[in-house]
C-alpha cells in the first residue's frame, strides 16, 4: 500500500495537502502520513519508508533541505520520492535543491490539483 | 650646453648686446681715431720740421755770435793798439813842445817808428793826411800816394770815409776788402782810425777778417756735419725723411750723403710735368705742404705713392728745410692702431662672451632648478624642496616657493583628513543605507513568504471548495429552487473571484519580488544562446488560452526569417515578451494584436503591436514607472499589478536593450525593445 507523508508546519497548509490528497486516500488505499517538523519526519521516513514526501522547507528545529540530505544522502534511501514545497518562489536556491538530492520542488501558492495530479502520477495510479 | 629657454634670451640677449657694443664702440672710435692719428702724424712730421728749422736757427745764430765776438775782439786789439801809438804821438809832441826835437824831426820819427810797427798776423799802422795822401805805409809803392779815389774790389772807396768820419767822430771802423801784405788776394779788412788833429792825420790799423771767416767756415761745416748725423736719425713715420737745399736748388743736406751739393733742380713732378723743387720753395712756410706722387726705393720708378712735403725757408742761410713722408706711412700708425683696437675689441669679447655665459648661467640655473622643484611638485611630489639660498630676488622666490609648496601640502594633508573623516561617515551611511537595503530585502523576502503562507491556504482551500462543490455539492442541490440555484451560482462566481484574485495576487508578490532583487543587484542572470523564433513561438503557445478568449481579435505573427541569434537570459526576456502580449490583450477589445520580429541596424527589434484603446503621450514614459496603471484607477478596474513594465524594462536593461512605446489613443499601442545580435 502507497504511503506518503506530509511534513509541514503550519497547521493549515497540512490540511490543504492532506484535503488534496483525500481522494487518493479514499479511492487508492493510499495511506497519508502527517509530520509537523523535519525531526518526527525522519523518524516516520525510517519507520515507515514512504514512496513520496511532500516536504516544507522552512520549518523549526530541522529544515527540509536538511531532512531531504539526511534521507537521500545519509540513509541512502534514493528510493523515497521527495517533493520541496518553498514559499521563497524563484529564491528557491537550486544549488541547495541539487545538493540535497530532491526529486522536484512546488511554489507556494500551489494548486491542490495539481498536487493531486502529481502524486497520482508519482505513484504511478491512473 | 646649458639647455634652457630663459639662458639663450639672457645668453643671446648679452651676445647681441657685447657685439653691439664692439661694432658701435668700433665704428664711433676707428674712424675718428684715425683720423686723429693722421692729425698727429702729419702735426708730428711738422714738429720734426719744425724743430729742425729751430736747431738750423740756433745753430746759426751761434756762428753769427762766434763772428760778433770774434770781430769785438778785434776791434778792441785793434783800439789798444792805436791807443798806445797815440800815446807815442802824444810822447814825441812833448819832446816837441819841450824844444828837444824839431817839429820835421819829430815827423820823421813819428811815420819812421810807424812804417816797422808789425803786430799780430804781420798786421801794421798806416797814416794818411786829409787829403787822402799816405804819408805812411808798409807798401812802400803807396808812400806818398794820393788814395782819395781808390777802391777796393767791389768798388767801395776806402780813404775819404775814413777821413770824412775821423774829422766828424775823431775816430771809427772801417770794413773793405784789401790784400794782405806780400799777397793778392783782396779779403776782408777790418779798419780802426784816429784822427791826429795836431798834425792834420789819420792814423789807422786793420785786421783782415779772413781768419774769423775760416773759423766761421769750419764751424759752419761742422753745423752741416752735425746737422747732417741729426737728419740721418731723424725719422718721419716710418721713411719718412729731412732734407735741406739751398735758394739756387742745390741740395745742402740730404741724409744719404751722395746727394750733398748736387742739383736738384731738374727733379721733375710726374704727374703735374714741371720741376719739383720750385713747387718747395712756394709752398714754403705753408701748413698744408704739397702732396704729390712718388716712387719708392724698393719700387723704383714707379711714381704712384702719394707723398706729402712740407718746407720752410731759413732766410739767413738762403736754405731750405723739408720733410717728406709717404701719406700711406702717416697712415700706418692709424690702421696699426685700427688693428689694435680690432684685437682689443675681439679679445674683449672673446674674454666677456665666457663671463656672460657663466653670468647667464647663474642668472638662470637657480631657476631652472627652481623649475625642476616646481615640475616635481607638480607630479605630486609635494615633499620636493628648492635649495636655492641666496638673499637676492631668486632666493626670496625660492623660499616663497617652498613656503607655498608647504602651505599647499598642509592644505592637503588638512583636506586629506577632512575627506577621510567625511568618507567615512559617508561610509557609515552607506552602511546603513547598504543595512538598510538589506533590511528592506529582506523584509520584502520575508513579507512575501508570510503572505504566500494563507495565500497558499486561501487559493487552495478555495479550490478544494470548488472541486467540492462542482462534485459533491452542486449534484445534490434542488435545482427548480431559484434561491438555491442563484445562491449556487453566485458561490460559483464568488470562487472564481477569489480564485482569481488570489492569482493576482501571487502575481503582485512575485514581481515585487523579481523587481526587487533586480534592483539590488541580487538576479541571478542566465546567459544563453537564444533562438528568438522559438522564443517567439513559446510566448505565442503561453498566451494562446488569453488570445482564444477573444473572438473579436486576431493575432498576427511576423518574424523576418533567418533571424540571428542572441545570447541572454532565455526565460526572462520570454517573460517580456508575454508580459506585452498580455498587456495588449488585455487593452485591445477588438482588433489585431501583431507579434513582429526584425533586423534593425545591427539590433533585434521586437515589437508587439495592437489596435486597442492606445496611451495618451503625456503618460508614453510613465507606463515603464512602478505601479503606473494607464487609466483612472478610480473609475477604470485594475487589471495587472502595475510591475509587469518595470520589469520588462529592468530586464531588457540588463540585455543591452531599449524599451519604448509609440502609441495614438483610440488607435493602438506599439510596444518594441532591442536586444543586442550576440
Amino acid at each position: 500500500m502507497p504511503t506518503i507523508l506530509i511534513v509541514e508546519d503550519e497547521p493549515h497548509i497540512r490540511t490543504l495537502i492532506e484535503q488534496s490528497l483525500e481522494t487518493l486516500e479514499e479511492e487508492d488505499g493510499v495511506e497519508i502520513l502527517t509530520a509537523e517538523n523535519g525531526i518526527d519526519a525522519l523518524e516516520i521516513i525510517k519507520a515507515r519508508r514512504p514512496q513520496l514526501v511532500f516536504l516544507d522547507v522552512m520549518m523549526p528545529r530541522m529544515n527540509g533541505f536538511d531532512v531531504c540530505n539526511t534521507v537521500k544522502n545519509t540513509l541512502g534511501m534514493n528510493y523515497v520520492y521527495v517533493i520541496l514545497l518553498t514559499a521563497k518562489g524563484q529564491e528557491f536556491d537550486k544549488e541547495k535543491g541539487l545538493e540535497c538530492h530532491c526529486d522536484q520542488y512546488i511554489t507556494k501558492p500551489f494548486s491542490p490539483r495539481e498536487l493531486k495530479r502529481m502524486a497520482r502520477d508519482i505513484l504511478g495510479l491512473k | 650646453m646649458f639647455r634652457s629657454k630663459i639662458f639663450l634670451k639672457y645668453f643671446s640677449t648679452i651676445v647681441v648686446l657685447l657685439l653691439t657694443l664692439t661694432v658701435l664702440f668700433y665704428a664711433l672710435s676707428v674712424p675718428f681715431i684715425k683720423d686723429k692719428v693722421y692729425e698727429i702724424e702729419e702735426a708730428n712730421a711738422k714738429t720734426v720740421l719744425d724743430n729742425v728749422y729751430e736747431i738750423v736757427r740756433s745753430q746759426h745764430m751761434s756762428l753769427e755770435a762766434y763772428r760778433e765776438v770774434a770781430l769785438q775782439t778785434r776791434k778792441g786789439e785793434l783800439r789798444d793798439i792805436l791807443g798806445l801809438a797815440v800815446q807815442y804821438i802824444d810822447s814825441v809832441d812833448l819832446e816837441v813842445k819841450r824844444g828837444l826835437i824839431s817839429r820835421e824831426d819829430a815827423q820823421k820819427k813819428i811815420l819812421g817808428q810807424f812804417l816797422r810797427f808789425r803786430f799780430g798776423h804781420d798786421d801794421y799802422i798806416y797814416i794818411f793826411d786829409y787829403n787822402c795822401i799816405i804819408l805812411s805805409h808798409p807798401d812802400k809803392t803807396l808812400q806818398g800816394e794820393n788814395l782819395v779815389n781808390l777802391v777796393d774790389v767791389e768798388g767801395k772807396p776806402i780813404i775819404p770815409p775814413m777821413v770824412e768820419m775821423a774829422l766828424k767822430d775823431s775816430e771809427g771802423y772801417h770794413t773793405y776788402k784789401w790784400r794782405r801784405l806780400g799777397t793778392d788776394t783782396p779779403v776782408e779788412k777790418l779798419t780802426y782810425f784816429r784822427n791826429i788833429p795836431q798834425w792834420g792825420w789819420v792814423i789807422c790799423t786793420g785786421v783782415y777778417l779772413d781768419d774769423i771767416e775760416r773759423v766761421v767756415d769750419a764751424r759752419k761745416k761742422s753745423m752741416i756735419s752735425d746737422l747732417h748725423r741729426i737728419l740721418k736719425d731723424v725719422k718721419i713715420a716710418k721713411t719718412g725723411y729731412i732734407y735741406v737745399f739751398d735758394t739756387d736748388l742745390f741740395m745742402v743736406i740730404h741724409p744719404n750723403k751722395n746727394l750733398d751739393n748736387t742739383s736738384v733742380k731738374g727733379l721733375i713732378d710726374p704727374e703735374r710735368g714741371r720741376p719739383i723743387m720750385p713747387e718747395f720753395v712756394e709752398i714754403a712756410d705753408k701748413p698744408e705742404g704739397v702732396r704729390y706722387k712718388w716712387d719708392k726705393l724698393e719700387d723704383p720708378g714707379n711714381y704712384i705713392y702719394d707723398k706729402i712735403t712740407w718746407s720752410r725757408s731759413y732766410k739767413p742761410l738762403g736754405w731750405y728745410i723739408a720733410s717728406s713722408v709717404y701719406v700711406e706711412e702717416l697712415r700706418r700708425s692709424s690702421s696699426i692702431l685700427k688693428n689694435r683696437i680690432l684685437i682689443v675689441a675681439f679679445a674683449g669679447l672673446l674674454v666677456l662672451f665666457p663671463i656672460g655665459y657663466s653670468l647667464s648661467r647663474k642668472l638662470v640655473s637657480p631657476l631652472k632648478e627652481l623649475f625642476i622643484t616646481a615640475s616635481k611638485v607638480k607630479e605630486g611630489d609635494l615633499t620636493a624642496k628648492s635649495c636655492i639660498k641666496s638673499n637676492d630676488e631668486i632666493g626670496i622666490l625660492s623660499d616663497t616657493f617652498n613656503g607655498m609648496v608647504d602651505q599647499l601640502r598642509n592644505n592637503i594633508e588638512t583636506l586629506d583628513s577632512k575627506v577621510k573623516e567625511r568618507t567615512e561617515e559617508l561610509q557609515e551611511a552607506y552602511d546603513k543605507l547598504k543595512k538598510l537595503d538589506e533590511m528592506k530585502s529582506a523584509f520584502l523576502s520575508n513579507v512575501s513568504h508570510e503572505l504566500r503562507t494563507p495565500l497558499t491556504s486561501v487559493i487552495g482551500f478555495a479550490e478544494i471548495i470548488q472541486d467540492s462543490f462542482d462534485s459533491v455539492i452542486f449534484p445534490s442541490l434542488n435545482h427548480n429552487d431559484k434561491k438555491v440555484r442563484r445562491h449556487s451560482n453566485r458561490i460559483k462566481d464568488n470562487i472564481n473571484i477569489i480564485l482569481s484574485e488570489g492569482q493576482r495576487l501571487t502575481d503582485l508578490i512575485n514581481n515585487v519580488l523579481d523587481l526587487t532583487k533586480i534592483e539590488a543587484g541580487k538576479m541571478v542572470w542566465q546567459s544563453e544562446a537564444i533562438n528568438l523564433k522559438e522564443l517567439l513561438n513559446h510566448a505565442v503557445k503561453a498566451t494562446s488560452s488569453l488570445v482564444r478568449g477573444k473572438d473579436s481579435v486576431r493575432f498576427l505573427i511576423e518574424a523576418q526569417e533567418n533571424l540571428p541569434a542572441t545570447t541572454g537570459d532565455h526565460d526572462k526576456i520570454l517573460q517580456v515578451v508575454i508580459n506585452l502580449i498580455s498587456n495588449a490583450v488585455k487593452f485591445t477589445p477588438e482588433g489585431s494584436i501583431t507579434l513582429k520580429a526584425t533586423r534593425q541596424e545591427g539590433l533585434l527589434l521586437i515589437s508587439v503591436i495592437d489596435t486597442g484603446i492606445g496611451i495618451p503621450p503625456s503618460e508614453h514614459n510613465e507606463v515603464f514607472e512602478k505601479f503606473k496603471q494607464i487609466g483612472d484607477t478610480l473609475t477604470d478596474k485594475p487589471r495587472g499589478t502595475g510591475l509587469g513594465l518595470p520589469i520588462c524594462r529592468e530586464i531588457v536593461k540588463h540585455h543591452g536593450g531599449r524599451i519604448w512605446v509609440e502609441s495614438t489613443p483610440r488607435k493602438g499601442s506599439t510596444f518594441s525593445f532591442t536586444l543586442p545580435i550576440q
